[in-house]
């Protein structure tokens, strides 16, 4: 069963990704795919397929729109584990889900997917979205096990050296254009924010010559030129074509992300950090860091600077077993 | 500055030279509208940066210490729940302004009315009703809604006098209003009922064109009229009669840009450039959607949708409504 995964994943992986990634540039699209499918391995596999209990026959897993390559690993995994897989599409963007489906389907898997909202009777849902959509999904299907994953948010924090950090967190924020709950919203400094400023801004400049940004949603215009405009007024911003990093007073600091733009806080002591993110903890998801004795209170997830889009598997999802948290 | 702007507002005059007087003059005393700006010299009034008014959230933006305000008008909050606040340094030019386009649009203005907007002093909606009619009853309160009963008796008291009169409220509010029950009173001709604003989440939307038709119905005799204002702006926009294209007094002029571009359009997200704004920014960018007509006027298309969702990641409205 892994190796019939496996192969239809390295199909998948083969593909043009730009058409399935809703809005990236086709080279960045690529690359994502690529350390999507690169995460899933025969060992990761194994390792999680020996969890314990009962497995579910049947499950449906509701795919949310943004991070296209999100039902990947889970898809993978549910095939792997024998469970017969529907993947509900978002309707506005259902290609990387169909794509998915039809090639683990060549391998004989019984994956399918489609955009129906009804979600049927299936043993368990696993799905990703707003806590209002988890509610309905809840009630909607109320004899199945649920995995459900509301939406959060992720921040960096750096207490070591500006320039070696700067790269990771750059791609961590440029990775599916600041798609998705692990991408960080900000970056926390104990540092110099300047400095770090300064070196986050020349390494956007060169993500942007090899992913290039893609497409933006207008909506989320007026929001931009408040956070640039704010930091013109209150600090500074470095701002190319396609990209900005605001310096801002950490009271200023928001739990959005937006595409390819990464506010820099300075911190005046790492004690101050907890206070800032409390009235979103409960959201909080991931911290990249160069200092994981730091990390603040609430943290579902710890990595390594350049790892936060690119998550190890198996793992912990929001701080929960994948498989193990579905079996009966 | 301010008598250029009074003078402009009285006679008329260059619209494109004063804004981009104003404009200078403002980066030389608001400095937080002068680092906005950075180092972008319009030369055109439509090259003028235009503050997002969330901004007004965060910031005063103003062209005077803002202990010397005279008035601090609160924005609705309508987003985010976090109101903005909006300093001036007095109400002179925004009085003069309202008052000068209210009378061009709608003719003399009644002496009398009957008020179901927000009576609070940091409400420039209020202000603007009270300054056109002085010691109008009010009876609408953000708290209870609209005193229904009391409204329409003093609706019904007015009429029999024979005055005309003046009759402001908020959409939500008249849709309260029309909710309760009894025969139309019919207004003494030159009344007029004004209808401003939207829903913002307080009732069950009523359809704009059916609100200004049961109006008519209930309200025989009366002109219903639209108006298109914000905290964050000094004068107004008016339909005339509802239902039509909004139209902005000469001292003012919308551009409708897109939305993530900025660059111009003809329907967008609206920015305005009001002269009367001399406290503090002349051009401002609301999370408003409209088309700009050839001739300035301006038809809504209602408010700036969400973003789209960006995968599992918190979104704007999510994370600022709370």
């Amino acid at each position: 069963m892994v190796d019939r995964v496996l192969a239809g994943l390295a199909r998948l992986r083969s593909r043009d990704a730009g058409p399935l990634s809703q809005g990236l540039t086709p080279e960045h699209a690529q690359a994502c795919l690529r350390s999507a499918v690169d995460a899933i391995s025969a060992a990761g596999l194994a390792a999680e397929l020996m969890s314990q209990g009962q497995r579910p026959q049947t499950a449906t897993i509701v795919a949310a729109a943004g991070v296209f390559t999100s039902p990947i690993e889970w898809v993978a995994l549910l095939a792997a584990a024998g469970c017969e897989v529907r993947i509900k599409a978002p309707s506005s963007a259902p290609d990387l889900c169909a794509a998915l489906a039809e090639e683990l389907h060549r391998e004989g898997l019984p994956v399918t997917a489609d955009t129906q909202r009804d979600l049927g009777t299936p043993a368990a849902v696993v799905a990703f979205g707003s806590d209002a959509a988890m509610s309905a999904i809840q009630a909607a299907t109320p004899d199945a096990v649920h995995a459900l994953y509301g939406h959060r948010f992720s921040i960096a924090l750096v207490c070591g050296d500006s320039v070696q950090a700067a790269r990771g967190i750059a791609e961590d924020a440029a990775r599916f254009d600041g798609r998705g709950c692990m991408a960080p919203t900000a970056v926390f400094t104990t540092g110099d924010p300047t400095v770090l400023a300064e070196c986050l801004a020349e390494m956007f400049q060169e993500i942007e010559t090899r992913w290039p940004r893609g497409e933006v949603d207008p909506a989320l215009g007026p929001e931009w030129r408040r956070r640039t405009g704010l930091a013109r007024i209150l600090g500074h911003c470095h701002e190319g074509p396609a990209w900005a990093v605001p310096v801002l007073e950490p009271e200023h600091f928001s739990p959005v992300a937006l595409p390819r733009m990464l506010p820099v806080h300075g911190l005046q002591e790492l004690a101050a950090l907890d206070g800032i993110l409390r009235p979103w903890r409960s959201h909080l998801s991931t911290c990249g860091t160069d200092t994981p004795s730091a990390v603040p209170l609430g943290t579902l997830r710890t990595c390594v600077l350049g790892q936060m889009q690119i998550p190890a598997f198996p793992r912990l999802h929001d701080g929960k077993p994948m498989l193990g948290s579905i079996l009966g | 500055m301010r008598e250029a702007v009074a003078s402009f507002i009285s006679s008329g005059g260059d619209f494109g030279q004063l804004a981009l007087d104003l404009y200078r003059w403002q980066r030389s005393h608001n400095p937080e509208y002068d680092r906005f700006c950075g180092a972008i010299l319009p030369q055109d009034w439509r090259d003028i940066p235009a503050v997002p008014t969330a901004l007004f959230r965060d910031l005063s933006l103003t062209c005077f210490p803002t202990e010397e305000a005279g008035a601090v008008f609160h924005t609705s909050g309508t987003t985010t729940g976090r109101p903005g606040r909006i300093h001036l340094q007095d109400t002179q030019l925004y009085d003069l302004a309202a008052r000068a386009h209210a009378e061009s649009a709608l003719g003399p203005l009644p002496g009398c009315g009957v008020s179901l907007v927000s009576e609070q002093i940091t409400s420039s909606l209020g202000h603007m009703c009270r300054a056109f009619v002085p010691g109008m009853p009010h009876f609408f309160s953000l708290d209870t809604g609209v005193d229904g009963p009391a409204a329409w008796a003093a609706l019904s008291e007015l009429a029999a006098a024979g005055r005309p009169m003046f009759v402001p409220g908020t959409a939500f509010a008249l849709a309260d209003l029309l909710d309760h029950p009894g025969a139309p009173v019919v207004l003494p001709e030159g009344s007029i009922v004004m209808v401003t604003g939207g829903f913002k989440g307080r009732r069950e939307v009523v359809q704009s064109e059916d609100l200004y038709r049961t109006l008519g119905q209930r309200l025989p005799g009366a002109r219903v009229v639209a108006e298109y204002g914000m905290s964050e702006l000094s004068s107004q926009l008016w339909a005339t009669p509802a239902g039509t294209p909004f139209v902005p007094p000469p001292w003012m002029r919308v551009l409708a840009v897109d939305p993530w571009s900025g660059q111009p359009t003809q329907t967008g997200l609206l920015r305005f450039f009001d002269l009367a704004n001399l406290h503090t920014v002349l051009a401002i960018e609301t999370a408003d959607l409209g088309t700009v007509h050839p001739d300035g006027s301006v038809t809504l298309a209602g408010r700036l949708p969400g973003a789209r969702p960006r995968g599992c990641s918190l979104s704007v409205e999510e994370a600022h409504g709370r």
